[in-house]
This record gives C-alpha cells, sequence and structure tokens, in this order.
C-alpha cells in the first residue's frame, strides 16, 4: 500500500462563493505580497470553501514543554500549567528571560464546568508571573489549544508581538464519573445529540466506528491495533499517563490475579486480551473501554518567535509552516456519510497548501486518537491512505514508529492521556522534540526527519486544527 | 415570540404534537432540520418552515452501555444499554435520534446500517413530567 496524495489545490470555480470573490476585491495586492488564495471544496459538496493564505511574517518554536499527565488528585490547573512553564523556559537552548514574553494564549474547553472556574486567561498569567500582559482563553473543546497556538502564530505574524507564551492545561480527574461523561458531551451539540439523542461523547464516535465497519468491511479488531501501537508508544514516554505497553498491562493483572488467588486469565496475545469482555468491557458498541482515551489532567506549552528573532534563542528552530483550521456542523449536516470528517478534510487541504507539500512528505504525524478509530478515519482524512484503507494499514503495521508514516509516537491521545485543553500543543510538543532529535528512546530514527504534523479535533469535528512544523 | 419563527422551540413544541419540523429555504430549496432562519448553500435569508415525513435511513449508531446522567436515572446502565442513531431522513438531511432495538439481546442491538426507519413520538414519565421523545424503529 503506497501514501496516494489528496488532490492538490483545485482551479478557482465559477459561481464562487460571495466571500472569496469579496477577499479577491477588498485587497487587491495579492501578487505583490505573494499570496495564494487556493479554493478548497469540501468532499461533501455542501459548496463550502476557504481560502488559504501564507504567513507574511514567520514564526519559529523555540521552547516547549509538557507536565506529567495523569490523574493528580488535589491539584489545580495553575499547579500543572506552572509545571509545564517552567520546564519550557529550561527547553530553550541559550536560556530564555521570562520578561520577553508579551502574550499568553491558553487552551482550555471547560475549567468553568471541571473546576467551577471561568476567566482562567488573568489568573494563568498572574500565576506564571506574566501580568499585566494581555492573557486570552481559546477554547475550542478538544482542540482549544491548537486554537491557541494559531492564535499565538497570527499574533507574531501580524506584526503585534515578536515574543508570546502559548498552551493549554485541563484538570479533569477530580470531577465524578458520570458528571465528566456530560461535561465532554456539551462538546457536542447538546439540543440534539445530546438532550434529543443521548449521545455520549463515546457513543458520537461508535456512530461513526459502526458506519465505518459497515462500509469498509473492518471490524473490532482493525481498532485494536490502534491501542496495541499506541500503548507500546507510551510505554516509551515517561510522561505518558499509561507508560506501559498492553502486554504489560496484561502481565500486570495476571500477576495480581496470581497474588489474590484468583483464576489467572489465559490471554494468548493483545488482541485476546481486548477480545475478553471482562477486561475490555463495552462502553458505546462498537467501541470498549481500551478504543478510548482516558480522562486525564495535564498541561503544555510553547514559547513561539517571530523567525528573524530566533537565533537569539536557539541554533536548532522549528518553524511553523502551516497553519490551518476548519469547521462543520453536527453529524445531521455531513450529507449521510460519518466515515469521514468535514472539518479534517478541509483543514488538512488547507495546511498542505499552506505549506506547498503533499501527504507524502510528512515524515511524522501526532492525531487527534480520542478513539482508536478516529485515528483511522483521520490517517485517511489526512491523505496518508486512500479511503477506507486506514484500518487494514495500521493492522500492517504502516503508521507504527519504524514505518512510513508514524503516527503518534508520543503514545497519542490513546496512552500518552488527553487532558483536553492540553492536547494540542502537547500533540506540537512532540513533532517539535522529535524533530529536534530530542524524544530519547522513543526516538524516530532511520530517516531524516524534517516535516512534523499535528492533527487536533474538537467535539465530533466541529472544529479541526491541522499544524506543519519543518526543521529549519 | 411567533409561532413561525425558525428556532429550536418550534422545532420542540411541534416535537411534542408527534411533528418533525425543519425549514426550506425559499431560494435555492435547500432543506435543514431543525429548523433554521439562513441557508448554509446559496446563503439566503428567507425561509420557511417545512414538516418532515420522519422516514429515511440507519447512517451510524451506538448501543450504550456507559450512560450519561439523564439515561442512567432512566435505569440504563451496562445491564440495560440503550440505542442511539444518526438517521439520514429522505428529504436529506441528518438527524440524531434514539432508535428501539431490534434485538435487545445482540451487541448491536441488531440494527444495521442502511435499515429503513420510520419516526415514532414516544411518550415517557407522567403528569407533568411527562416528555415526547423522538425514537426511531424499524420500518
Amino acid at each position: 500500500m503506497s501514501k496516494e496524495p489528496v488532490e492538490a489545490c483545485p482551479e478557482p470555480v465559477e459561481g464562487d462563493l460571495p466571500y472569496v470573490n469579496n477577499r479577491k476585491t477588498l485587497s487587491g495586492d495579492h501578487g505583490q505580497r505573494g499570496v495564494t488564495i487556493c479554493r478548497t471544496t469540501l468532499r461533501s459538496g455542501s459548496g463550502s470553501a476557504m481560502a488559504t493564505r501564507k504567513l507574511q511574517r514567520g514564526v519559529s518554536v523555540v521552547g516547549s514543554a509538557v507536565s506529567r499527565f495523569g490523574a493528580f488528585p488535589g491539584t489545580n490547573s495553575r499547579d500543572l500549567m506552572a509545571e509545564a512553564y517552567v520546564e519550557a523556559l529550561a527547553s530553550v537552548d541559550k536560556g530564555f528571560d521570562p520578561k520577553d514574553v508579551e502574550a499568553l494564549y491558553l487552551g482550555n474547553f471547560t475549567a468553568d464546568l471541571f473546576e467551577g472556574q471561568s476567566h482562567l486567561g488573568h489568573l494563568m498569567a498572574d500565576h506564571l508571573g506574566l501580568a499585566p500582559r494581555p492573557s486570552t482563553r481559546v477554547e475550542g473543546a478538544c482542540a482549544s489549544s491548537s486554537l491557541a497556538f494559531r492564535q499565538g502564530i497570527m499574533a507574531i505574524a501580524s506584526g503585534l508581538h515578536d515574543v508570546v507564551l502559548v498552551g493549554g492545561v485541563e484538570k479533569m480527574t477530580d470531577a465524578p464519573a458520570a458528571e465528566v461523561q456530560s461535561y465532554l458531551a456539551a462538546a457536542g451539540d447538546v439540543p440534539i445529540e445530546v438532550d434529543q439523542a443521548a449521545f455520549t461523547f463515546p457513543a458520537l464516535y461508535a456512530a461513526m466506528a459502526s458506519a465505518y465497519m459497515a462500509r469498509y468491511g473492518a471490524t473490532r479488531e482493525h481498532f485494536m491495533h490502534v491501542a496495541i501501537k499506541n500503548h507500546e508508544n507510551g510505554a516509551l514516554n515517561p510522561k505518558a499517563h499509561f507508560n506501559q505497553s498492553l502486554r504489560q498491562t496484561m502481565d500486570r493483572r495476571r500477576q495480581r490475579a496470581g497474588e489474590r488467588g484468583q483464576p489467572v486469565p489465559e490471554w494468548r496475545d493483545e488482541i485476546d486480551f481486548l477480545s475478553d469482555e471482562k477486561a475490555n468491557p463495552v462502553v458505546a458498541w462498537p467501541l470498549h473501554l481500551f478504543d478510548c482515551s482516558p480522562v486525564t489532567d495535564g498541561a503544555s506549552c510553547m514559547l513561539l518567535v517571530a523567525d528573524e528573532i530566533s537565533g537569539s534563542f536557539t541554533d536548532s528552530p522549528v518553524s511553523v509552516v502551516a497553519s490551518s483550521q476548519a469547521s462543520a456542523g453536527p453529524f445531521g449536516t455531513w450529507g449521510g456519510d460519518i466515515t469521514s470528517i468535514p472539518s479534517v478534510r478541509a483543514a488538512a487541504r488547507g495546511a498542505y497548501e499552506m505549506a506547498g507539500v503533499s501527504p507524502a512528505d510528512i515524515d511524522l504525524a501526532e492525531i487527534h486518537d480520542c478513539f482508536t478509530n478516529a485515528e483511522i478515519m483521520a490517517i485517511e482524512d489526512l491523505g496518508f491512505f486512500p479511503a477506507g484503507q486506514g484500518a487494514f494499514a495500521t493492522a500492517e503495521g504502516l503508521t507504527a514508529r519504524d514505518a512510513g508514516v508514524p503516527v503518534n509516537v508520543s503514545g497519542g491521545l490513546k496512552a500518552k492521556g488527553h487532558p483536553v485543553g492540553a492536547t494540542g500543543t502537547a500533540q506540537l510538543h512532540e513533532v517539535w522534540t522529535q524533530l529536534r532529535g530530542g524524544a530519547g528512546e522513543r526516538q524516530v530514527t532511520g530517516k531524516d526527519l524534517r516535516l512534523g504534523l499535528t492533527h487536533n479535533v474538537g467535539g465530533t469535528g466541529g472544529t479541526c486544527a491541522v499544524h506543519i512544523l519543518e526543521r529549519r | 415570540m411567533g409561532r413561525q419563527e425558525l428556532t429550536l422551540a418550534t422545532y420542540r413544541r411541534n416535537l411534542a404534537q408527534g411533528r418533525l419540523t425543519g425549514s426550506r429555504c425559499l431560494k435555492c430549496g435547500e432543506p435543514y432540520l431543525p429548523p433554521r432562519p439562513i441557508c448554509a448553500r446559496c446563503h439566503a435569508t428567507r425561509m420557511e418552515l417545512s414538516d418532515f415525513k420522519g422516514e429515511g435511513t440507519v447512517a451510524g449508531f451506538a448501543s450504550v452501555s456507559v450512560p450519561g446522567p439523564t439515561m442512567a436515572d432512566r435505569g440504563h446502565g451496562r445491564d440495560n444499554p440503550y440505542m442511539t442513531a444518526l438517521i439520514t431522513l429522505s428529504e436529506g438531511p441528518g438527524v440524531t435520534a434514539r432508535i428501539a432495538a431490534p434485538n435487545p439481546a445482540s451487541p448491536d442491538g441488531g440494527v444495521r446500517v442502511g435499515m429503513p426507519v420510520t419516526a415514532d413520538f414516544a411518550s415517557e414519565g407522567d403528569g407533568e413530567e411527562a416528555t415526547v421523545t423522538l425514537v426511531f424503529k424499524p420500518r
């Protein structure tokens, strides 16, 4: 199976959407500024379109860190953020003076519900010692910190700021489990999907999984391979929530059963373990417990600077070559096909166009695997594999750490954990670390890493952000 | 608030009377459910309310064993899962709603993608607490 590039930027279509034409009319100097406008049309044929542009000023990432991911009872989101920030300061090769930070963009889904705390931006600025600098909280459900990253990029590219701190945080695990279900479901369309249809968040992805299985002949076993791979990667990530492979999980459970004098389960392999309803109970059929990413506490942050001053901070900067974001309505507006996410296709196309690259150029990707089937849909929507082939490609090992396109070498949301507001910049952190060769035991070897992609989804695809970073 | 408003309130009020109400663009004819005031296809801002037949096919579904607080209060859980789905309506738009399992003993409830279904308006609860719930059933 080979990687198939997605369709290049299509020619503008007659009978264009008015706002695309307006933009061309409003600013007539695109040619001089070297700006390309590309009309990208969604596959659903709903006539949606986006205009893609280049940054007017380059942006580099010169520092980055994640806190430990896990369940930390009694902590507050500001504790997690401070942990990540202190480590991000120390990660800058030539040192960093915190006084240089000009603004903060903070991704957070809903501290309002998890901690009863709104208005998080100013509190975090104060806690990090950055007040009175402007601090803006950005919300896009599980994509919140990718949107914060994008706000930071735009602040620098516009010339308004030269040095910006971006990041995200979510403190989730102290809330009661049943409440967590309804907080997460609030990322969907509450009046219809939640109140009318009683969808839980896993059930929304389960519906997509059922559609994918029916259309392409995939089975639950294909989804299991995502979990097996990502837990293997997570075992090499000391900050991961689940820092063990499923093989290690099985061995520990057998050992515990033996110690307690209980019958020791005889699982042949990981697939056998995951097929055992006792070990891996159903959550929302077809998705089971090990198809779901965990509820996690964590924070992540990055220091962004204008390209032209990056040399003051590091000789190994990583540049932002694409920042792309798209929206979509609830399932009912997708044209009847939920095997593929419209906002992901749109954001991916915008990102490749902005960077001037194709999927085949991407050296590694951090993918939003909030559920195992989400990773499979994503590697298709991002153009790494043709529609319907993602499940089979994963089972064949084509997304493993040593394969053509390593996917989720951090462990992904599945094993590393999913503190929703922190996830976007945590994905970007892994790409930054890998591109600079600093990932230790889980470093991708055997190829020259130049381009890394992140794919971060809010809700069931209501929001999608795709970023591409390049080692300079 | 007028009765003809293109809002969720209109949708809910009509649903309680066994009607599935959306809207239709007066310029390009595109249908929407629930009703909305602006056409996403042609950007026109003139819409009329439009009743849907309530017939469609299953586009995707889930059998939920770990419910949220509302369905847990109604007795659902690991031993009593319920089913929910995306239905593609014959008029075009999709709607998410609960669906009656043809075979509750099966892990997938006996529901199939592509299965034809029809809307049913079930009364749940008693007295003042009574609500009408949209539940699709096999056609």
